[in-house]
């Protein structure tokens, strides 16, 4: 009788430990969220910046995605060997997917229930479902990093490789590769232009300054735009495309006919950038505070202090 | 190994170690210091340095300019110094695994943009060598736009050390080799006086008593000479005293048996042929054999006494009433000498004692008393009571002893008349047997004396406290 009493306290604290709890965000609810890996916590915001909630976790994750039903949002990280999945009207964990370590980044695939995973460590492409269950496994080239998809291809950016690789998402292959710039992050494809535009870190000591637009089509090197210092996320809206330079702290603004028409300063060691309405939100990694500018005036009208080091945003709207 | 064992190498190593001991902390302790402190000063200074160059940053791009002052700076200067606003350099692309070993890590980027300066010391992969360095950050707001870095090698610091070490080695020999040197005389000079009380003491147990080592100190080894002497005295005084003893014993105990053996055989060899005369030799023989008979029973006493081996029966004893008791017995003898006595007692005083015991003492004081005084002399026996103790005082009129024999008087054998004849005196053994008994009762005696006066022999005895009881 004591055992099972034991063994009934023991289940009890076990469940628990396990039902750690996070404030809810209602089903309606519109957010934006920084993902803070400094100090592995979330910051969601409401549709006017405001400050909505705070997730501390204690995950090492580098990343999250939000899944088609607009609830479910997945962590991962280059150290974490599983995928921490949470709801966020439940405010709680509910699932962990079986993963290797080594993911740094995770796409939701235009179907909306396919997810592929990008392994560093493996230098392979995962293919999960909604429940995650892994479907299939694709080798691209060395240390894979950034994720591109039109209707029918998905394009992986090698950043360990002067290699992008191309998988068509119905055989699930390897279809094609092309030789892209060394260190290549920061993407933009632009389907109708079938142009792909790379901006990259640099390699060794050299900072990469120019941002690379190849064709989709061929994989040839259309032109070059001069973007200094290390442009790494590059953006398309209504009021044009914007390219981000985190070595410079700069933003710029560039037209259909490949200008940089303006350029401002802003944020601090910024690498996130993303559109919302008419504004452009850029995350400050180093000074933990999150800028919204206009997108036309390209003028800072807000900023936030959100948790430490903002390295990615999730929108819901 | 009979040296090794030897207490001035016991000590001398002892010392040897202590110092090599001390010298060897004090050397390790010094290095760390020296290395620490220098170390921490070249910190100190490095930091303040580029907090001087830093100071020269007014924000906004680094321009060409600051960059070339500083390369002029690092010219002029023994420290390396150079600006750093290269961002890979200053981890701005990490998280991203850029593969690339850059300048600071991510850590101390994180210090940087707090505007905290870092010290490090250590290897230094991108130099390729040991260095001591400092980084200040140059900030424009919350923007870390680049960093002054300047370092020393360690190899600089070593070599001084290394200089230090091998001048503080060379002085801590010489220091030791002196200690060494002044060690040994020293412990020369301190273990000389035992080594000569060795040999005195070889020399005593060998029956030289009149070895005397020299003192030259007066520390402890030097009170251990006086003591050895002291000590090599009294054994010389004893074995003195032991055989003047024997002497005296069989000088006793010849003089009897000479006339014993004598007259004996003048008996036996038929010379006395008349009766009366044999009787009278016969009686001489009683009397000699009488005397040796109490020279043995004394001295029997004095060497149970001697031992400690007297049990003593005390008990309360009105003292003034003793005494007068005691001398009734002695009355026909004084009259037959025509002396006259003189008594005064005060009749308080209460002893504790052996009765037996204290007639000893008072016979043998007023036989030696009645002995030495001629006719028409006068004995006084006084008794008085003190604070704490009572005084028995027997004087006479007698010859007196002379002024040097006074101090001996109470040795055993001691007599002032050293013709030792058969009227003038008993065995030499009595003043001291009353020594003895009066001591053993926790009294004292004490002898006046003087010459063709008279003698007073004082006895004091504590009297009964009311705390005895």
């Amino acid at each position: 009788m004591k055992q099972v009493l034991f063994l009934l306290f023991a289940a009890l604290l076990l469940t628990g430990c396990n039902s750690v709890t996070y404030p809810k965000i209602e089903h309606d609810q519109s957010f934006i969220a920084t993902v803070n890996i400094k100090d592995t916590s979330l910051t969601f915001l409401d549709e006017q910046y405001k400050h909505l909630a705070d997730w501390d976790l204690s995950v090492p994750f580098m990343g999250g995605l939000l899944l088609e039903d607009g609830d479910t949002l997945l962590l991962y990280g280059k150290d974490m060997d599983s995928i921490e999945v949470f709801s966020l009207e439940k405010g709680k964990q509910i699932d962990s997917w079986e993963a290797k370590k080594g993911i740094v980044n995770m796409k939701l695939l235009q179907d909306g229930k396919s997810i592929a995973a990008v392994n560093q460590s493996l230098n392979n492409v995962s293919f999960y479902n909604e429940e995650g269950q892994i479907e299939d496994q694709i080798k691209v080239g060395k240390r894979p990093m950034m994720l591109l998809q039109d209707h029918q291809q998905l394009y992986v950016i090698n950043f360990g490789e002067t290699k992008l690789s191309v998988i068509n998402l119905r055989t699930r292959k390897v279809e094609r590769d092309f030789v892209i710039q060394a260190s290549s992050t920061g993407a933009l494809l632009r389907e109708e232009q079938q142009e792909i535009w790379l901006g990259g870190h640099g390699m060794g000591a050299q900072m990469e300054e120019n941002v690379h637009i190849y064709s989709t089509e061929t994989g040839e090197l259309k032109r070059t735009l001069n973007t200094p210092i290390m442009p790494i996320n590059i953006m398309e809206n209504a009021a044009g495309i914007f390219i981000l330079s985190h070595g410079s702290n700069a933003l710029y603004k560039v037209d259909e006919t490949y200008k940089v028409v303006k350029s401002t300063t802003v944020g601090v060691n910024p690498f996130e950038m993303t559109t919302v309405r008419d504004d452009i939100l850029i995350a400050g990694y180093d000074n933990d505070e999150l800028y919204v500018m206009d997108s036309k005036s390209m003028k800072v009208k807000q900023t936030i202090k959100v948790g430490k080091g903002p390295f990615q945003m999730i929108s819901r709207e | 190994m009979r040296k090794i064992k030897s207490l001035s190498f016991k000590l001398w190593f002892t010392i040897m170690s202590a110092v090599i001991l001390s010298v060897a902390f004090a050397y390790s302790l010094s290095q760390y210091y020296y290395k620490n402190l220098y170390v921490e000063k070249v910190k100190s200074d490095l930091i303040y340095e580029a907090s001087l160059l830093a100071a020269d940053y007014a924000g906004g791009k680094i321009t060409e300019e600051y960059k070339q002052n500083i390369e002029w700076f690092n010219s002029k200067n023994e420290s390396e110094t150079f600006v750093v606003n290269n961002p890979r350099e200053l981890s701005a692309c990490l998280p991203f695994d850029i593969d690339y070993n850059t300048l600071i890590s991510e850590e101390e980027r994180q210090m940087l943009l707090e505007g905290k300066p870092i010290e490090k010391e250590g290897y230094e992969e991108r130099f390729e060598k040991n260095i001591v360095a400092a980084i200040i950050p140059l900030t424009d707001g919350d923007r870390l736009e680049g960093i002054i870095y300047t370092y020393i090698p360690v190899n600089s610091i070593t070599d001084l050390i290394h200089e230090f070490a091998v001048k503080w080695i060379a002085a801590a020999i010489l220091f030791m080799l002196i200690v060494m040197l002044l060690t040994t005389k020293w412990l020369k000079k301190l273990i000389h006086p035992i080594r000569d009380m060795k040999a005195a003491a070889h020399q005593v147990s060998n029956g030289d008593y009149s070895i005397q080592v020299r003192v030259t100190s007066d520390d402890e080894v030097g009170q251990l000479g006086h003591a050895f002497n002291k000590m090599a005295q009294s054994i010389h005084l004893e074995e003195e005293r032991k055989r003047e003893f024997l002497e005296n014993v069989s000088h006793e105990l010849r003089t009897p048996l000479s006339y014993i053996k004598g007259y004996t055989q003048a008996i036996l060899d038929g010379v006395i042929k008349d009766k009366e005369e044999e009787r009278k030799y016969l009686q001489l023989i009683s009397r000699e054999t009488l005397r040796m008979q109490h020279l043995v029973g004394d001295l029997m006493e004095l060497t149970k006494m001697d031992r400690k081996q007297v049990m003593l029966q005390e008990s309360p004893i009105a003292f003034a009433q003793f005494i007068e008791d005691f001398v009734g017995k002695y009355q026909q003898v004084i009259q037959d000498k025509q002396l006259q006595l003189q008594i005064e007692l005060d009749p308080d005083p209460i002893i504790m004692g052996e009765e037996r015991k204290l007639e000893q003492i008072l016979q043998n004081v007023l036989d030696n008393a009645i002995h030495y005084t001629n006719a028409g002399g006068v004995i006084s026996i006084i008794l008085k009571q003190n604070k704490e103790t009572c005084e028995l005082s027997i004087a006479d009129t007698g010859r007196g002893i002379p002024k040097q024999h006074l101090p001996y008087i109470t040795n055993r054998f001691y007599r002032v008349n050293k013709a030792r004849s058969r009227s003038d005196g008993g065995s030499g053994l009595g003043l001291a047997i009353v020594k003895k008994l009066v001591e053993l009762q926790k009294g004292e005696l004490k002898i006046e004396s003087e010459e063709a006066v008279g003698t007073k022999v004082y006895v004091t005895f504590p009297m009964i406290q009311s705390e005895w009881l």
